[in-house]
């Protein structure tokens, strides 16, 4: 059994991707299987960038059980998703002009986020937005 | 397969125990035990880092000798494009040529061809998903190391001086033929059976430009020797002369070049089809081993003239298998967790300054000793003192 925890802080941008690229060098030191690994690597990066570009930052909960279940958690601290129908169409996005200067903001996010992992779940309020996928890594 | 092999060697009496080979290493595969550094074999990448920050000559890279050709009926030098490239006129390529023949070669050959087709053929390879050329073999070895999730982006391409090896033998096949690669960086030496032992190369010898330099500079002006240069082969020693476009991505320099895989792994790259990347500034123009610089040098490629066309190889002889091969770790999730907590445990008790007076490049590598028994945490030198305190 892991657990770690990261923190995300809002519009640091210098810092994006940083806690993917902690969790992606985890899994390498674990020896799980390299296609999986770059699965993980794409939708923790596009879920991250989402935690800075778009809510007030949050948390990333990163668990493995000794099955091989990888599940990672990003608990962000709002505002919320107000529409998910529209945030899960491809090519959708409100990202801010800064955002999309630095090119991000294309609106494949959380449609990549699901087409990468195994399981996706999101729960959204304007308290923040919970999005857990998993992974098996055995 | 059997990885390539780690060229750089150690001198004890010239090492004054100062670390920062140790402590620079990209990879973290130095280690000193029992007062002598030791270098992995598996995870050195012949970058040549710990060569240079070493202040006392205590570490270098060696070649073969050109005394081997006497062992041959018949010896072949081929030369690299970054040597060629650092010739400021045709007439210095042909005095150049001429200076290593008279060395004893029997001929003496450029890659420019192969490498102007290998190169065409890497352009064409996908177009639809993202690859990284193999030209170089620190970037091959850097990937199998640092970057293993973008291993079957390699694509399977031989080294060029690999594939012209194998067509000469075929051509003289009836004679005892010697090939000599000479090579402007540590990371192509071990591409040979000699000095180094990898005997399933066609090249028999590595030799290294900074031991042959010596032998050939007063003759560099003239001398003649009939050439010919693929222009669009030396193109492709640095990023500055491809034809960059939105699908080629090329970059020089170890830090852009490690940037450059990070985001490859995160899947940011997927609009580019070929990733064609240089860890020397100045791409191979600035090989370690040269003794010009790389940036002027690249000046000198708009005077050189040529008509060699490409030369075009059925595909399948460009292929090698084993260029991107990893060895896989058998153990169950379960023992994998159970060895990463505990080394994690050890980690916690370290003060994690990453310091290298231990001798070990990293207090996660102290903590990952301390597991398997091989050193103690009374081995930590900062916290002896802060425990005196």
């Amino acid at each position: 059994m892991l657990n770690k925890e990261y923190l995300v802080v809002k519009d640091d941008y210098a810092n994006m991707g940083k806690n993917s690229s902690l969790i992606k060098k985890t899994l390498i030191e674990l020896g799980i299987d390299n296609k999986i690994i770059r699965k993980i690597a794409v939708a923790s990066y596009e879920a991250e960038i989402n935690m800075v570009i778009h809510a007030y930052g949050g948390k990333i909960y990163f668990s493995i059980d000794d099955d091989g279940l990888i599940k990672l958690v990003f608990h962000d601290d709002g505002p919320g998703i107000p529409d998910i129908e529209k945030a899960m169409t491809p090519g959708w996005s409100t990202a801010s002009a800064k955002a999309r200067e630095m090119g991000f903001g294309a609106g494949m996010g959380l449609v990549n986020i699901q087409r990468y992992s195994d399981s996706f779940d999101l729960k959204t309020s304007p308290e923040g937005t919970i999005i857990t996928i998993c992974f098996n890594g055995a | 397969m059997e990885h390539d092999t780690s060229v750089i060697s150690y001198t004890l009496s010239k090492c004054s125990k100062c670390m920062k080979c140790i402590h620079s290493c990209p990879t973290k595969c130095i280690r000193m035990d029992n007062e002598r550094i030791a270098i992995s074999k598996t995870s050195c990448i012949n970058c040549a880092t710990c060569i240079k920050v070493c202040h006392y000559q205590g570490l270098q890279a060696k070649g073969s000798t050109i005394y081997d050709i006497k062992n041959y009926e018949y010896s072949i030098c081929l030369v690299s494009s970054a040597l060629i490239a650092h010739m400021k006129t045709n007439q210095e390529i042909e005095a150049l040529f001429h200076s290593i023949k008279q060395l004893g070669f029997d001929e003496v050959v450029d890659l420019t061809d192969i490498e102007a087709y290998l190169y065409e053929q890497a352009t064409k390879y996908d177009d639809k998903e993202m690859h990284i050329a193999s030209f170089c073999p620190m970037v091959n070895n850097l990937i199998r190391v640092k970057y293993p999730i973008l291993l079957d982006k390699i694509i399977k391409f031989d080294y060029p001086s690999e594939i012209k090896a194998k067509l000469l033998k075929e051509k003289y096949h009836d004679k005892n033929v010697g090939i000599f690669n000479l090579c402007e960086c540590e990371a192509k030496l071990p591409l040979a059976k000699y000095p180094y032992g990898n005997a399933h190369y066609s090249v028999d010898h590595a030799l290294s430009i900074v031991d042959i330099f010596p032998l050939i500079k007063n003759n560099l002006k003239n001398g003649h020797y009939d050439i010919d240069i693929c222009l669009d082969g030396l193109k492709t020693t640095n990023s500055y002369t491809l034809e960059n476009n939105d699908k080629l991505l090329s970059a020089e320099g170890f830090d852009s070049v490690n940037n450059i895989l990070e985001m490859a792994e995160f899947g940011l790259l997927e609009d580019y089809s070929l990733l064609w990347l240089y860890p020397c500034f100045g791409g191979c123009l600035g090989g370690h081993l040269m003794w010009g610089n790389g940036y002027l040098a690249r000046n000198n490629i708009s005077n050189i003239k040529g008509d060699k066309k490409p030369l075009a190889v059925n595909v399948d002889r460009l292929i090698n298998e084993d260029i991107a091969d990893i060895t896989s770790d058998h153990r169950t999730i379960k023992e994998k967790l159970k060895y990463f907590n505990s080394v994690n445990e050890q980690l916690e008790k370290l003060p994690g300054y990453d310091c290298s007076a231990c001798g070990l490049a990293t207090c996660r590598i102290m903590a990952e000793e301390i597991v398997k028994n091989n050193r103690s945490i009374n081995d930590c030198h900062i916290l002896n003192i802060q425990n005196k305190r």
